[in-house]
């Protein structure tokens, strides 16, 4: 049997890869998708937000069709310390109109339906097949492996690397290897399962629409991390994440945090008396800027989790923009006839001009933030709902003394420049807005 | 292909957690560890910071035993080693966790 050879092999049938070969299968590109699960998501895992852009670009009224699970009326942050919480809660019905405030997703139901559509346009998706090395001839990516054997090479003019944030083609590739401890966190979650009647009692919602509660402050030990509930139609996403430096130095196991913050109050009574149908893990890349490896490298396109496109919590639709953005970028070098790296930079033009990258640029010290500021995930929390318990018991004090002991815990605790400095600029790398 | 089956021995804490996840356990392990450095290794993160429990330390014969039939392949375990010893290769033919939710 003879090696296979197409314009272009997508590796990972995640959102990214997806997107990438169902981008390109439009514009008549030869364009295999390899998933290494048995079938698309199955070894997928995210928080569980998925966003109207880019997806409507991809699946045009895709709201009509998409496995939605809940459209997103009510965003709420919940800000956590010890004990208590202060939440703010933004609900507005006009985002149940073609889920433009987010859907909530389950990744074995999501991801296979976007690989469908790639497949519909004319990719090829082949799943169950792993690939566990790199062809490289005159120090470009010719093709991939699958296994020992010529039957088992695939050849391409042009990769797109759609492998996740432990990238096995970038890795092989000599593009960069697993992360550092500080650029990752580890993400675990529970689908905890409760009658839809249930969920729209405790969440005050009506059929079909949800809410996201995600959750900052004392949410891990202190350490950079946060958690999120949301509401799916018949079960609850609960997780937290930890940044893997912090998890480190802190000696914990995950899922004793994971099991902290489902007894903490202001999580355990929209949790009780569910059923735990599943408990995953992964790692997600939260390396801000200076994480991402060259885009365009020997015939290499990184894309998604893999080249580390992520902040909190937008991951899903920064992979699919990329994806998207690099089968563009392929299919006009299809058209040009010219794989050559120069002709895929287009990609890089691309990416720089768009939300991704931008966004990655405008939060520019999101990693630092998360690695330095203990402010956001211990001090503030602990200052605010010790602030909001006193202001909120009236026991005969006048407010104005308890306002000017309010003013006295900000100076003494962080100071009023500080805190200028951290509300200016700092929070807006850690807020989801 | 061996059909889907689940984690049934409930010998250790954590497989009362993985129990509801569903695998499909391949006949090789997909984790590579030398274990040269883990001796010296101060902390053993890997101990500590899998979310399934994969790698126990026995003080007494100074080895690690990794149980990666309930692996997740989250790949923490690569990312946390300081000396860089372990390697995750994914299973072949779909093999290993398969979310049933995702």
């Amino acid at each position: 049997m003879t090696a296979e050879k197409f314009d272009v092999i997508v590796v990972g049938a995640g959102p990214a890869g997806s997107a990438a070969a169902l981008t390109m299968a439009k514009e008549g590109v030869d364009v295999a998708l390899i998933e290494r699960g048995e079938t698309p998501g199955a070894k997928n895992v995210f928080g569980g937000v998925v966003y109207q852009w880019p997806l409507e670009e991809l699946v045009p009224n895709f709201w009509e069709k998409a496995p939605i699970e809940r459209r997103v009326v009510d965003h709420r942050l919940v800000i956590m310390s010890k004990e208590s919480s202060f939440t703010i809660s933004y609900r507005d019905d006009y985002f149940a109109q073609n889920a433009c405030g987010g859907f909530t997703a389950l990744r074995t139901k999501f991801d296979p339906w976007l690989a469908q559509k790639a497949e519909e346009a004319g990719a090829l998706l082949i799943t169950g097949m792993a690939v566990d090395d790199v062809i490289i001839e005159n120090g470009r990516v010719v093709g991939v492996t699958t296994g020992k054997g010529r039957e088992n090479e695939l050849y391409a003019s042009a990769i797109v690397a759609a492998d996740g944030v432990l990238s096995t083609v970038l890795k092989k590739a000599g593009i960069r290897g697993p992360p550092a401890p500080h650029e990752v966190a580890l993400g675990v979650k529970e689908i905890i399962e409760l009658p839809s009647e249930t969920i729209e009692a405790r969440f005050n919602l009506k059929k079909g629409v949800g809410a996201r509660l995600d959750y900052l402050g004392y949410v891990t030990s202190g350490r950079a991390g946060g958690g999120f509930v949301y509401t799916n139609s018949n079960s609850l996403s609960v997780g937290v994440a930890i940044l893997l430096s912090d998890l480190i130095e802190l000696k914990i196991k995950p899922y004793e945090l994971l099991d902290w913050f489902k007894s903490h109050p202001a999580v355990s009574p929209l949790i009780e008396g569910g059923k735990v149908k599943e408990y995953q893990a992964h790692l997600i890349p939260e390396g801000g800027i200076d994480s991402i490896p060259p885009l365009v490298s020997k015939g290499v396109l990184a894309v998604g989790d893999a080249a580390m496109l992520c902040l909190y919590p937008e991951g899903t639709n920064m992979a699919m923009a990329s994806g998207m953005l690099a089968g563009r970028a392929l299919a006009r070098a299809k058209k040009l006839n010219d794989f050559s790296d120069s002709s895929l930079f287009e990609y890089q033009r691309l990416m720089e001009s768009s939300y991704v990258v931008r966004e990655h640029k405008r939060k520019k010290r999101y990693n630092e933030v998360l690695r330095e500021s203990q402010r956001f995930f211990n001090e503030y929390p602990e200052m605010i709902t010790q602030i909001m318990r006193e202001l909120l018991v009236v026991d005969g004090l006048e407010k104005s003394v308890k306002h000017q002991r309010a003013r006295e815990t900000i100076r003494d605790k962080v100071g009023y420049l500080r805190l200028l400095k951290d509300f200016y600029s700092e929070v807006w790398s850690v807020l989801p807005w | 292909m061996v059909g889907p089956t689940l984690v049934k021995s409930i010998s250790r804490k954590i497989d009362e957690r993985i129990f509801v996840n569903r695998y499909n356990i391949h006949k090789e392990s997909h984790l590579h560890v030398d274990q040269s450095m883990c001796e010296k290794c101060e902390h053993k993160p890997c101990t500590y910071s899998c979310p399934v429990d994969n790698y126990v330390w026995d003080e007494e014969t100074k080895r690690l035993t990794v149980y990666y039939e309930g692996c997740v392949e989250c790949g923490a375990c690569v990312v946390v080693c300081p000396y860089h010893k372990i390697t995750l290769e994914y299973p072949p033919l779909g093999r290993g966790i398969n979310y049933r939710f995702g």
